[in-house]
């Protein structure tokens, strides 16, 4: 018999003959298995068998659920990937036509919201400040009734939403609110951004917001548009960006973007060009703009004379040649909640024929559909106690609006939030809304788009969406699919084209969404009489500033304050985490001796109100501002009290009945309810002083002035040139060391795979959503406010920002970092226990069962990328448990733990190649950073097969190791970043 | 109280009170054989009490996790391993005062020698503690030794310094141990015969059944000399290991072939500086001051002096070669080193080490007792600044300059600190009480006092034998 080795170990008596150890091992195993039967916790009383195996599940085996992203109203598909019935993280959908297979951090952060164990559970009446929970039914009876009341008394009905882009939901509400005498649809967005559409509908007729095509715009302006991060649809815009500057494919071109901006934003610190701009201006820089654009195209027109008594006068010239020169392929755009400024943009991009080209109204942009005008006419409704129900769904209005617009004055409130918030403290019945992963819905993030959201999970609590809601108190109480699947019938199957609804509609719900045809017609007549140059508004006086409010990364305008995972996530700016502050820039800081950290009392000049914030001292922003994040101070944030270690010397992350950071929207609304921009503040100091908890001390390349040694004063970790010299030299990036590499060792593997990264430090903005994304995917814990300030956050991917340049042209570089699996590993050798040690495959493995915690290697880890484990660290809701990955060991107490390149991915990508009796190929493996990056700047794969991606990467001029000179030989190899600046270029090739 | 006998023709006594050997026997045993005083006993209590705190924070510490100390995820190390580092310095000076000294005839050890080795030994405990005890896990310290198991098996890895560590400390330790005892042997053997009952028994048995023959005598003083042998390199190699920790890994600061030298004579120093402040208190406490004399205290000054002379010979070579190397990383950790956020732990190490022993030139200093003790102690300080200055300060600010943090110790680090010391001076209170703090057999032959030193010396060690 020709057995091998193997067989012979496992199975000894199948040998000829049985032999006296064959026996032994027989009866040994015999034993031992009576024994363990013995151990069985006895017999389960209760149990389904599984006659017949789900074909989805497989126990073990991921499985993928494609669904659109609820993060926000920009309606990126998702494909949630679920094991053993549950979803544990959101992968962008490849191709999807809005997010084009990336991510943003709140929507991977989303999904840890499904796993809250504070969502309500199902309809609840509130009487006299006491919960009453009902069945649905229940509910529905009762509040027919009531509605029925209201149908024939011809009572005041108003539903105020957030933006709907679900078409199915549209007509449920439009059919509802028909069958009152008095009803009406009112919606505004958190982060609001009407002012373009009502900007539209005096210049176009029609209340749109356009598509912005940023990957055909070679020359981008942006006054404090923060695009990339938070500004309508960032996953959107950061990959058209990217691919408008992407120098592998572009070659001879790269886009050029200026950024003129208050405060130091994510895009701003991206910009080729950056000024600071002080708000005030906004509308007088606009005009002067477009004066010159007027010129250049030789018109008389609304603008003319403005440019002469423009601010950035000489800045404007600049940008509008460039902008002349690539009219109709350029974009203006502007952040600025004025339709005024919005006005003048469009005009702008009017002048440079832009319109069709990277600003598009036939695939207009449903992203955005609030009218924050018609929250005026609510709130005299409402305080003249004339309306009879008020329903709230999507939004917070007591929270957005900070109080501004009493809506507990509805004689009736009901609220449908899906987890208890502001407003539904006050409503008198709440019925919430599920969890987009947990329930049937479609959006039209742009006109043409439809996706679809189904179920990943049986619902986790009972919640019925707005749609069913409203389709249930009118009547019909069809189940919700039914009810979407009734509209796409109805409305979206005849455009298809596609004979059989069900193939159709199948077919959709597969790939999360389809595009359909637009038919729409859109007139291009611009109406330039609504065209009139804007002044500069009134500057601050001496002792006050201006407030400029902007939505965090991660906390967008609040919705998220329940999310650790966005809570820790550090500001891709200021690198701050749990809290928002008062950014001032640090002239402005000296100038009022206040110092980081240092608690002011934020006072409007002529309204009561304030607020108290620690001051953060932001480069680059415009002297005469304070930002403030928006999203802070949520009701019940206090819950965090608990996340982190608690011990001798901690300090819970939120005081217990406090809340965390503070809502800077009570400084910015009227008595009207509306939001305004640009109040006017003053700052006075409380006494108090915090540590802000961020981490990242040392913000600069530039090394401490009275330690630097000379020659030396800037350390050249991130690569960076101008497109001009790369374009002369492709080689200028590389001021690498090109140092002879001696090994006293030969390879440490000699098969024919080193997995590497390639990490395109041009095409990164910073946005973090790879940090989430690792997160979610590992299991990494969130360890509280207390424990960052310790500096011992536990992300394994971390983005190190350093500023470069003067307070007028500052420039930020991002460089994710996370372990390089270096092929000399000097964490390797260190470790006594052989903890850490190198696969086959190149790869530094951790071995957290061995990990005896002597933390040697984090110490001489040149790139510092191990993290440890101070303490256990339990989830502050037992419930996210659920959303662990079960592919990833959970770390105890004193282990060393690190980026693995996903090594679980790696995993399962061979185990489908082995069963499919084929190699892995380039492409198989994607990480969950690089899955995730919205920009495609991270490209995974194998290092020593010269056709794959990275190692073509690899080998372009531009890529570098970091630290090389170590010769530690690390497997992530980062592409110089290159800008494409205008001063570089005087001296460049012209 | 000193009697320096300095006349033109004899060499100064190293015994002051014209000592007979039977004095010596009863000087030396006669304190172990009353009550302790009430002095001992308020030492031993406060020693207790420091050794209390230590053994609360670091059970606290076991208990929770390494979180309850001030390091992070840039500084891994801190208060754990400078004392470590700082203990096993410490007890340098016993093994070269007992074995290179011994091989070297310097017959001025003998008063100090025993005390020396014990504090070796005690200090060595102390240092292997901190290792222990800094693990994430370490109730799974045993892995770090090479020992036939089911795990795989798993082995240990032989490149990592941290493992030469275990070697270097462990047969340290050992040598110590077996070296120190076989010292005790003879003495052990007067207390067994000047003793009775349940403490007989004891000395009894540890003696070995001592008889005090001169094949005895032969053969113990040819297995001392075997194991000062066996002993003497490890003065060097012990703490060039440890310093492979640092200078075989990566980190700016770190990385420099000067620091096993530089430890070695900074280990030298910092354990002649113990032991001199050990027996400046204990020639008080114990009446010992015609043992340990002036002359003792010279020598040892003068050991100082030489030694802190060549620590800052290496403090100013490791910034010459910091400056040589052209590596912006190596100078701007001695740059961050000296003018960083600590550099007053620099300054205070330079006062401590470089300046302060320097005044031991003079010999109105040696010569009072009051400025010795206070050198002595400034040196410890300093010492024990040098490693913390080198581990968390190159740490601190290494490549990235995104990762740069700063460390503030916790509470419970501080009581770890001081719970080594409370470990200490226990051991070290117990051994003055119960085994002879002064080799008396050794004693008695640098014995200039009385008439026949030689012969009684000879009838001492047959009293041993009756």
């Amino acid at each position: 018999m020709d057995q091998s080795t193997e067989d012979e170990v496992l199975l000894p008596f199948e040998r000829e003959g049985s032999s006296r150890r064959g026996f032994l091992q027989l009866v040994g195993f015999g034993i031992a298995g009576a024994s363990l039967a013995g151990c069985s916790r006895g017999p389960t009383r209760r149990a389904i068998p599984a006659l017949e195996a789900s074909r989805e599940f497989v126990p073990g085996r991921p499985y993928w659920i494609a669904s659109s992203c609820g993060g926000c109203e920009a309606g990126c598909g998702v494909l949630a990937r679920c094991r053993d019935g549950r979803p544990i993280k959101l992968e962008g959908i490849p191709g999807h036509p809005v997010s084009a297979g990336g991510l943003c951090p709140a929507g991977q952060g989303s999904v840890l919201s499904l796993y809250d164990s504070k969502r309500f559970d199902g309809a609840r009446r509130i009487v006299d400040g006491r919960g009453q929970d009902l069945r649905w039914s229940a509910a529905d009876e009762e509040l027919t009734v009531i509605l029925d009341g209201l149908r024939a008394s011809g009572g005041r009905v108003r539903l105020l939403t957030s933006t709907v882009n679900s078409p199915s939901t549209r007509v449920a509400i439009d059919r509802f609110l028909e069958s009152f005498q008095d009803a009406r649809h009112l919606s505004y967005d958190g982060l609001s951004a009407s002012a373009i559409p009502s900007a539209h509908e005096l210049t176009h007729g029609e209340r749109v917001l356009p598509r912005y095509r940023f990957e055909r715009a070679k020359t981008i302006v942006a006054f404090d548009a923060d695009f990339l991060a938070t500004w309508i649809s960032p996953v959107e815009f950061a990959a058209g960006y990217t691919r408008g500057r992407d120098l592998d494919v572009q070659g001879e071109t790269m886009s050029r973007h200026y950024q003129l901006e208050a405060r130091t934003s994510l895009t701003g610190c991206r910009a080729d060009v950056r000024t600071r701009l002080a708000p005030w201006e906004t509308g007088a820089v606009l005009s002067g703009l477009c004066d010159l654009l007027e010129q250049c195209g030789g018109a008389r027109g609304p603008c003319r004379g403005a440019a002469e008594h423009a601010p950035h006068a000489e800045l404007l010239v600049t940008i509008a040649a460039d902008l002349w020169e690539t009219r109709g392929e350029s974009l203006v755009i502007a952040g600025a909640q004025d339709s005024e400024v919005q006005v003048l943009v469009n005009y702008a991009n009017e002048l440079l024929g832009n319109y069709g080209a990277t600003l598009d109204l036939v695939h207009a942009s449903q992203q955005r559909l609030g009218d924050e005008r018609e929250l005026a006419e609510l709130q005299a409704e409402l305080a003249d106690e004339q309306v009879d129900l008020l329903i709230v769904a999507g939004a917070n209005p007591v929270y957005d609006l900070a109080g501004a617009l009493t809506v507990e004055r509805a004689k009736l409130l009901v609220s449908c939030a899906a987890a208890p918030d502001e407003t539904s403290e006050l409503a008198d019945w709440v019925l919430p809304e599920p969890h987009f992963l947990e329930s049937w819905n479609d959006a039209e993030p742009l006109r043409g788009t439809f996706s679809l959201t189904q179920p990943t999970v049986p619902a986790l609590r009972s919640g019925r969406t707005l749609r069913a809601t409203l389709a249930a108190l009118g009547g019909d109480s069809r189940p919700d699919r039914e009810l979407l699947r009734d509209h796409w019938r109805r409305e979206l199957h005849p455009r298809s084209g596609v004979e059989d609804f069900d193939t159709f509609f199948d077919r959709a719900l597969d790939d999360g969404f389809v595009v359909l045809d637009e038919q729409r017609r859109v007139s291009d007549h611009f109406v330039r009489e609504a065209v009139h140059a804007v002044a500069s508004a009134p500057a601050p006086v001496t002792g006050a500033l201006s407030l400029v409010l902007y939505p965090k990364i991660g906390m967008l305008d609040g919705r998220h304050g329940h999310n650790p995972w966005l809570h820790e996530l550090p500001d891709p700016v200021s690198k701050i985490t749990w809290d928002n502050y008062a950014c001032l820039s640090p002239l402005t800081a000296e100038r009022l001796e206040l110092e980081e950290g240092a608690v002011v009392e934020i006072a409007v000049t002529d309204d009561a109100a304030a607020i108290s914030l620690p001051v953060h001292v932001q480069r680059g922003q415009h002297d005469g501002v304070v930002a403030v994040a928006l999203g802070y101070g949520r009701l019940g944030t206090d819950r965090f009290t608990d996340v982190g270690p608690q011990w001798l010397e901690g300090r819970p992350t939120v005081e217990a009945g406090s809340v965390i950071g503070a809502n800077a929207r009570l400084l910015a609304v009227d008595s009207a309810g509306r939001r305004l921009d640009g109040r006017h503040v003053t700052l006075a100091r409380t006494g108090a002083s915090v540590e802000l908890a961020a981490t990242q001390d040392h913000h600069s390349l530039v090394l401490p002035e009275h330690l630097a040694i000379e020659g030396h004063e800037r350390r050249d970790l991130v690569h960076t040139t101008s497109f001009a010299a790369w374009k002369a030299d492709p080689h200028a990036a590389a001021h690498g060391h090109d140092l002879p590499v001696t090994d006293l060792w030969s390879d440490d593997h000699s098969g024919d795979t080193t997995w590497g990264l390639a990490i395109d430090l041009s095409k990164c903005t910073g946005c973090s959503a790879c940090v989430v994304s690792c997160q979610a995917e590992n299991n990494v814990p969130v360890v509280g406010r207390d424990e960052v300030r310790r500096h011992r956050e536990m992300s394994w991917l971390r983005i190190d920002r350093y500023f470069e340049g003067g307070e007028d042209d500052l420039r930020a570089l991002h460089q994710p970092m996370m372990c390089q699996q270096c092929d000399h590993a000097p964490c390797e050798s260190v470790c006594p226990v052989l903890a850490t040690v190198h696969s086959a495959e190149g790869l530094n493995q951790q071995v957290y069962n061995r990990c005896v915690g002597t933390r040697y290697c984090a110490n001489t880890c040149p790139y510092k990328v191990r993290r440890f484990n101070w303490f256990e660290y339990p989830r502050e809701d037992a419930l996210q448990n659920h959303a662990l990955n079960p592919d990833v060991t959970i770390r105890s107490r004193g282990v060393m733990e690190k980026c693995s390149f996903c090594l679980q991915r790696i995993q399962e990508a061979k185990a489908e190649a082995r069963r499919e009796g084929r190699d892995v190929r380039d492409g198989d493996i994607t990480p969950a950073c690089q899955q995730s990056c919205p920009a495609g700047a991270i490209v995974f794969g194998n290092l020593r097969d010269p056709e794959s991606r990275i190692a073509q990467l690899a080998k372009r001029p531009r890529a570098y190791s970091m630290l090389e000179e170590l010769n530690v030989q690390p497997s992530v190899r980062y592409l110089a970043h290159v800008h494409n600046g205008r001063k570089e270029e005087d001296h460049g090739a012209h | 109280m000193h009697t320096e006998l300095q006349t033109a023709h004899r060499p100064p006594a190293l015994i002051g009170g014209n000592k007979t050997p039977t004095d010596v026997t009863r000087d030396v045993c006669g304190p172990l054989e009353r009550r302790p005083t009430r002095m001992w006993w308020l030492a031993f209590a406060g020693a207790l009490t420091l050794l209390a705190i230590g053994v609360v924070s670091v059970w606290y510490q076991i208990a929770t996790g390494i979180g309850t100390w001030g390091l992070n995820r840039t500084v891994g190390w801190g208060f754990d391993i400078t004392n470590f580092v700082f203990w096993v310095g410490i007890g340098h000076a016993g093994t070269l005062i007992s074995a290179v000294l011994l091989l070297f005839r310097q017959k001025w050890r003998t008063s100090i020698n025993r005390s020396a080795e014990a504090m070796t030994i005690f200090a060595v405990m102390c240092a292997g503690l901190f290792p222990v005890i800094h693990m994430g896990r370490p109730w799974l310290a045993f892995w770090v030794f090479p020992y036939p198991n089911f795990r795989g098996p798993l082995w240990v890895n032989w490149r990592s310094a941290l493992l030469w560590d275990v070697f270097a400390i462990g047969t340290y330790f050992t040598i110590s141990l077996v070296f120190w005892y076989v010292g005790l042997i003879p003495d052990l053997a007067t207390l067994r015969d000047r003793s009775r009952g349940l403490r007989k028994k004891i000395t009894g048995l540890l003696s070995l059944g001592w008889d005090g023959s001169a094949r005895t005598w032969s053969r113990y003083e040819m297995a001392c000399v075997l194991l000062a042998s066996l002993a003497t390199p490890l003065v060097v190699s012990v703490h060039s290991v440890v310093s492979t920790d640092f200078a075989t890994s990566v980190v700016p600061g770190w990385h420099t072939t000067v620091l096993p030298p530089y430890f070695v004579i900074g280990a030298v120093f910092s354990g002649f500086a113990m032991v001199l402040m050990l027996m400046l208190i204990a020639r008080k406490v114990m009446n010992f001051e015609d043992y340990i004399t002036t002359v003792h205290i010279t020598a040892m000054c003068k050991v100082i002096v030489f030694t802190g002379s060549i620590v800052g010979l290496a403090y100013a070579t490791e910034l010459f070669t910091a400056w040589y190397s052209g590596s912006e990383y190596e100078q701007f950790a001695f740059s961050n080193r000296i003018r960083g956020p600590m550099g007053w732990a620099y300054a205070v190490m330079v006062l401590c080490n470089v300046v302060a022993p320097q005044f031991l030139w003079s010999r109105r200093v040696r010569s009072s007792l009051g400025m010795v003790f206070t050198i002595t102690i400034m040196v410890n300080i300093g010492m024990w600044f040098e490693r913390f200055v080198i581990i968390a300060g190159s740490l601190q600010r290494d490549y990235l300059p995104s990762a740069w943090s700063d460390y503030v110790p916790t509470s419970i680090e501080f009581g770890a600190l001081i719970g080594g010391f409370g470990l200490f001076f226990t051991l070290f209170l117990l051994f003055c009480r119960f085994l002879p703090m002064i080799s008396i057999f050794e004693i008695k032959t640098v014995l200039s006092g009385g008439h026949h030193a030689t012969e009684e010396v000879e009838e001492t060690k047959e009293r041993g034998v009756a």
